[in-house]
């Protein structure tokens, strides 16, 4: 043990642990692509009977693939992370906590809405990416900070780098589409860059916990 | 120092309490990774605290592996603020 005790750090080592082995980063990732694909296959669906059904659908699949990425981290974190480096279970978030969380995705969410809005009814439709980029950007600096996670400035400077080059080269809102599927990818390489250095790092331990 | 809590002011058992101040519940792997602890001296440590009625131990099973799991008490929540507390204090007067 360190002789240097800092209580306050050791606090927070279990908010660390959540991202040790670079599962969230590879779900985030996988998801973003979804998101995006999905989104690409929409506009390029003819208008019509299809396209209306699709549109309907779309939240839901928003809403589905969100919760079902959170099970799947779950779920693979049981088989190989807390084998190899312990079984932790997080505190559930505090009422204060909950609000906060909600207000910021929601305040997010309104920015974005607000932005694609304006760029569409103001014809600067080639800024979405680069300003969605920005945004997707601070929102990550932000949790690398509070985390004390530094790739996560990787993936923040991915953000800034295909919302500005996807944004300037493909029409309309297919730039913001292809820029979440290009971040969704980097997103998934860092994750998975991560878990395969865990898992080569932390061998499976079958001794009691 | 003589109000200080002497279970909880012990480094190792500080860390301890530190650590699962941040969970709901951790297993003995994960405590022993993070506090760089033997396991005897976890097992003591931990065997100390539970005494003390700061945490509860509980022995279980995933799938045929044994698993310990520890959880801070109420009473281990209310010590550990109540010390820190006392500490803050103390270093403010100094």
């Amino acid at each position: 043990m360190s002789a240097n005790l800092n209580v306050l750090e050791a606090e927070r080592r279990a908010q660390r642990y959540w991202s040790v082995d670079g599962l969230p980063e590879l779900m985030m990732g996988l998801l973003w692509i979804v998101w995006g694909a999905a989104w690409l296959v929409g506009q390029g669906l003819p208008r019509g009977s299809v396209s209306n059904i699709y549109w309907t659908l779309a939240p839901l699949l928003l809403v589905f693939t969100g919760l079902a990425a959170v099970w799947a981290t779950k779920k693979l974190k049981a088989r190989i992370t807390f084998p190899r480096t312990g079984y932790v279970e997080w505190k559930p978030p505090s009422r204060l906590q909950q609000i906060g969380g909600g207000g910021s995705a929601a305040l997010i969410a309104g920015v974005l809405v607000v932005l694609l809005t304006k760029s569409r009814t103001e014809g600067w439709e080639h800024l979405a990416a680069p300003m969605i980029g920005a945004v997707i950007a601070v929102g990550l600096a932000i949790a690398a900070v509070v985390q004390r996670a530094p790739h996560l400035l990787i993936v923040a400077g991915a953000s800034v780098v295909f919302g500005f080059a996807l944004g300037s080269t493909v029409q309309g809102s297919d730039g913001l589409n292809w820029m979440l599927v290009a971040l969704g990818a980097t997103t998934s390489i860092v994750g998975g860059v991560r878990l395969w250095r865990f898992v080569r790092t932390h061998p499976f331990a079958d001794t009691p916990a | 120092m003589n109000e200080l809590d002497r279970v909880i002011h012990e480094p190792a058992r500080l860390m301890l309490v530190a650590l699962l101040t941040g969970v709901t519940k951790a297993d003995f792997r994960w405590l022993q990774q993070e506090s760089s602890l033997t396991k005897g001296n976890l097992s003591s440590h931990l065997a100390r605290l539970e005494e003390a009625g700061y945490v509860e131990i509980e022995k279980t099973f995933r799938g045929k592996i044994p698993l310990t799991v520890v959880q801070l008490t109420d009473g281990g929540k209310k010590a550990f603020a109540g010390y820190k507390k006392r500490m803050k204090g103390l270093l403010a007067g100094s």
